[in-house]
């Protein structure tokens, strides 16, 4: 009798656990199963690999809304072909049939939001990244936002560093910068307010064109730059907490490596662009974001030896600063500003520029 | 207060960069006043045809922008387009002191001019008359005139000290290699450590201030013994 009340309680639960996989699954599948031979778009940012599998060798990150064909499925993973003809393993859950992505993105919004009115104040200190300036993007972005709140933005642009403490000191009213970590830190500290993600792009580790140390063989940023340190390849940092900076420091340290002061290992302590030139005068390996790299890749003699590393993802954020901190800061222009770049309205300005016929950003307002 | 605490706190990084500044502007005001002088003295002493065109030429580039030296000095040295690259000079303390040169000896020299178009008449011809020799008369009057070279001297130093866009261009501001004060205070100030900044700015307000008296002090003692 004991046992039989047992055996039920597992079969319950079984008939439980198996519902739950059963939903979540159907939830990941978006409705459309994805065939061989179908159009597929991928959902998000998605790892395109030489080999299915998670070790398998990331030879790209494709951007949203990629149309790949498909041309097998192995295990959890399908074997897709680019519009370029390369031919790779993507990850099953990530992708969406093209017609089903399609009809989503023209479904008509049930209920088109009213626009929220700003008593926006006349004038904004923005302070933000050096990427921001040097890919042009705000000099299409701010003439927009100014025009419609009635706003004369300053646009201050400094490395993501000086920027949070600008914010910290109340010298800015508003921040856009590119270091998760820091960011969460302005925010839990109370000096910043409203964060919100609006777009990212990724870094690559460039290098002389010959890339002399072989770095594109690897499969790691890691282990890039770890055997660029064991050959005492020249290699430029920008060396100014920067969040390139910061990203950099934190791939050095996966493996211990301490390259301050090392002859190799030169810290310009300067813009993007500048450390960008640098390398290419010194025949350098350096870390670069992929929106400075596109605007300047036809001016410097390196290319790309490394991408794709998941680590190398760089999402930029939105932060206003805290006015109970500082009640002169001016928060509802900084407000209309967050509510603009994160609105369709700025997100699509952000898809839509472009440099060298490329993408700089990619928009990611929830 | 901090600028003390960084003075002896002995930290390796710092003194390399102040060493490094001086060692750059000393070394550059040197050549510049071997170069600058005997061409100051030759073009105040004798009358030529374009003579008012050269001094105007060496008193704009007495005031010509740093940055510009910088500029091209930087284009005449990269690898990718310079007619120097194959030197490899970029970045390095060199081009540094290449810059440097071309920013203190037009000072000097214009300076010079100045010095020497100030002595009194009556002295050169007096030496003249006295039979002095054309190489006599010059270091007559330089001597005479060694109040303005020297102000010459500490102006050049005092501007090459407190450059920051040359040596920032040419140089790289890389630590340990090319770094120096006014590129670090740049940097620190990029990072928001303010603080540090200006204990910078303190220190090569006091380095200035040392070196200037140096310089005077010397003046003064050989003054004083004519």
């Amino acid at each position: 009798m004991k046992k039989g009340a047992e055996r039920k309680k597992i079969l319950f639960l079984a008939t439980v656990l198996l519902m739950i996989v059963f939903t979540a699954s159907m939830v990941f599948s978006e409705g459309a199963p994805v065939n061989i031979g179908d159009t597929a778009k991928t959902t998000t940012a998605l790892n395109f690999r030489e080999a299915a599998g998670m070790t398998g060798k990331i030879a790209k990150v494709l951007v949203r809304n990629t149309e790949v064909t498909v041309l097998n499925k192995v295990g959890g993973w399908y074997q897709v072909k680019l519009s370029d003809g390369k031919v790779g393993y993507v990850y099953a859950k990530y992708l969406m049939l093209a017609q089903a992505a399609a009809k989503a993105e023209n479904q008509p919004a049930v209920q088109p939001a009213a626009e929220p009115v700003f008593k926006a104040e006349p004038t904004m200190v923005l302070a933000t990244t050096t990427s921001t300036r040097d890919t042009g993007l705000l000099d299409v972005l701010m003439p927009a936002f100014d025009k419609k709140y009635g706003v004369t933005t300053k646009v201050v642009s400094v490395g993501t560093g000086e920027a949070i403490e600008m914010g910290k000191r109340g010298d800015a009213d508003v921040i856009l910068v590119h270091a998760r970590k820091s960011e969460d830190e302005f925010v839990a500290s109370g000096f910043g307010v409203n964060r919100k993600d609006v777009m990212y792009n990724f870094f690559f580790l460039v290098g002389p064109k010959d890339d002399p140390v072989g770095v594109a063989d690897l499969k790691t940023v890691q282990e890039a730059m770890a055997k660029v340190a064991s050959s005492k390849a020249k290699f430029v940092s920008r060396g100014d907490q920067s969040g390139t900076h910061k990203k950099e420091l934190a791939i050095w340290s996966t493996y211990g490596i301490k390259p301050q002061g090392e002859a190799w290992y030169m810290e310009s302590g300067q813009g993007m662009g500048d450390t960008l030139m640098m390398a290419g005068e010194m025949g350098a390996y350096t870390l670069v974001d992929s929106g400075t790299w596109f605007a300047f890749q036809d001016k410097v003699n390196l290319k790309v030896v490394l991408q794709g590393d998941p680590i190398l993802f760089n999402p930029y954020g939105v932060i206003a600063v805290n006015p109970e901190k500082y009640p002169n800061i001016h928060h509802n222009a900084a407000n209309a500003f967050i509510y603009f770049i994160t609105s369709d309205e700025g997100q699509k300005m952000i898809a839509d520029y472009k440099k060298n016929g490329q993408q700089l950003f990619m928009p990611d307002a929830k | 207060m901090q600028a003390v605490q960084l003075l002896v706190s002995f930290d390796p990084e710092l003194y390399g960069i102040i060493f490094l500044s001086i060692r750059v502007s000393t070394a550059a005001v040197l050549i510049s006043f071997i170069i600058g002088v005997p061409i100051g003295v030759l073009i105040a002493m004798n009358r030529f045809p374009g003579k008012v065109l050269l001094v105007n030429v060496v008193n704009t580039f007495m005031g010509v922008p740093p940055v510009v030296i910088g500029l091209t000095v930087y284009v005449l040295l990269s690898n990718q387009m310079g007619l120097f690259g194959d030197l490899r000079l970029l970045f390095t303390p060199t081009a540094m002191l290449i810059a440097q040169v071309l920013l203190a000896a037009p000072i000097i020299t214009g300076l010079t001019i100045v010095a020497v178009q100030g002595v009194d008449k009556h002295i050169r011809h007096t030496a003249v008359s006295l039979g002095a020799t054309p190489g006599q008369l010059a270091w007559t009057i330089v001597r005479e005139a060694r109040y303005g070279i020297g102000a010459s001297v500490i102006v050049a130093f005092g501007r090459l000290m407190a450059e920051v866009g040359a040596v920032m261009m040419v140089g790289g501001n890389i630590r340990f290699q090319t770094r120096v004060m006014t590129t670090a205070i740049a940097l620190h100030k990029g990072m928001g450590e303010f603080q540090n900044a200006l204990a910078l700015g303190m220190i090569l307000l006091l380095i200035s201030f040392i070196i200037n008296s140096g310089v005077d002090f010397l003046r003064r003692g050989r003054g004083l013994e004519s």
